[in-house]
């Protein structure tokens, strides 16, 4: 991270090789399509490089990114819900492209992430799938390890239900 | 487990041999074809690189927190200095020594709070103090020796004084919460709830300020009038809070 500060070109595509992934991650679990998390993504990156001047040497680095993401995700999310108060429905719209097929166990899973409350999900998100601990989550959700654990206690509980449920 | 833990776990070995058998057993290769990409498209990745690399000049690094909240009260206090160097001291010169003890600690407990919060508030991921409810409680300490120690005074023209005051202890706010947004200005301010810690820090000086040079020193008159000063520059950072997350990542957050 240094490195990247100090302008280095080799340090900043390895930092951008090892996030990529875990980031990409993130939002596929948070967006509705493959086009939605790759703009999500693009989006973060170029976040990330502009204030590539706030992360602190010495400070762990999952928190800065993944608080960027977090706000990167917020915003989008802001900007599709004015875009869709203006938007007037219409009749007739050209049938949607079919989604992938997937598998037994994506189709289980999938649906019962979506239904958790955005925070439970983002928690799940963060610990599961980008492998960060408990603390550093809180640091990049600007809140506290307990209420982490205790997010995430709700949300593994739901997705308990929901699979039992649907089994 | 997390998906890192559960190949942390596996050796080296007992990877490449479920690489293998992944690649040549029909039903897992089918199904690790359905599984969620793990990456971007190859074009997104070097779009990105591309994009990163062309523009990588060196930056500096923001300043630790307590350069950040060293350089915040040494800006309180030279803006509090100039207001009373310009207004005069008369309510310093009217309070005794224990009203001045109880009300310039509470002041300084509420700065020295926000001064050390408001660093953290600005970078991204950064561990959260609890500078600001310690402001808040140090406010409602000033507020109860207010209530306490003073006595109720019938003020003449009080709705006029009283505006005075307000719009004194306004601008000065205003004006300090500027300078503040100025140290801070290579920090992500991001949403209304650091917009308005911003504005209360430069508020409080204000506070401070009316404190020092106000001789009117009723209860109704400093319990109104000084104490609504703080709500015109914590509203105006808060509403800059908001304007700089629709409009902006941040407005102020640069390199230099």
């Amino acid at each position: 991270m240094r490195a990247y500060q100090g302008g280095n070109a080799d340090a900043a595509e390895a930092l951008l090789d090892h996030l990529t992934p875990g980031l990409y991650r993130f939002f596929l679990a948070q967006a509705s399509t493959r086009a939605q998390a790759d703009d999500l993504l693009q989006e973060t990156w170029l976040r990330l490089h502009r204030v590539r001047h706030t992360h602190r040497p010495g400070e762990p680095v999952l928190p800065w990114v993944y608080a960027i993401a977090r706000h990167v995700r917020v915003d989008a999310y802001r900007r599709y819900a004015r875009r869709a108060r203006r938007e007037v429905a219409v009749e007739h719209l050209p049938e949607p492209v079919a989604p992938p097929p997937r598998n037994e166990r994506e189709l289980a899973l999938q649906p019962c992430l979506e239904r958790l409350p955005e925070s439970q999900r983002e928690v799940v998100t963060m610990l599961k799938f980008t492998g960060m601990s408990v603390e550093e989550v809180a640091r990049a959700m600007g809140t506290t390890a307990g209420a982490v654990k205790q997010k995430a206690h709700r949300a593994y509980l739901s997705l308990r239900q929901c699979l039992e449920a649907g089994a | 487990m997390s998906c890192d833990e559960c190949v942390r776990a596996l050796s080296e070995g007992d990877r490449e041999r479920a690489r293998k058998h992944a690649q040549n057993c029909p039903a897992c290769a089918a199904l690790m074809a359905e599984l969620p990409p793990a990456a971007p498209s190859p074009a997104v990745q070097e779009r990105l690189a591309k994009a990163i690399t062309r523009d990588l000049a060196p930056v500096r690094p923001l300043p630790g927190n307590r350069v950040l909240t060293a350089a915040l009260v040494g800006m309180l206090a030279l803006a509090i200095g100039a207001g009373v160097w310009v207004a005069g001291s008369e309510g310093h010169d009217g309070l005794n020594w224990m009203d001045r003890v109880l009300l310039y600690v509470s002041l300084a407990i509420a700065v020295l709070g926000l001064s050390a919060s408001l660093p953290q508030h600005v970078v991204p991921g950064a561990r959260r103090s609890h500078g600001a409810w310690l402001a808040l409680a140090a406010l409602a300490g000033f507020a109860l020796t207010v209530a306490v120690r003073f006595p109720n005074l019938t003020v003449d023209q009080w709705l006029m004084v009283g505006l005075g005051c307000f719009g004194f202890g306004s601008v000065w706010g205003l004006a300090t919460a500027l300078a503040i947004w100025w140290v801070l200005r290579r920090g992500v301010v991001r949403g209304p709830l650091t917009g308005a810690l911003l504005g209360l820090l430069g508020a409080i000086a204000g506070l401070v300020g009316l404190t020092i040079h106000c001789p009117v020193q009723g209860l109704s008159h400093v319990m109104v009038w000084h104490l609504a000063a703080l709500a015109l520059p914590t509203l105006a950072g808060a509403a800059l809070g908001v304007y700089l997350r629709r409009y902006g990542f941040s407005a102020t957050s640069t390199s230099d």
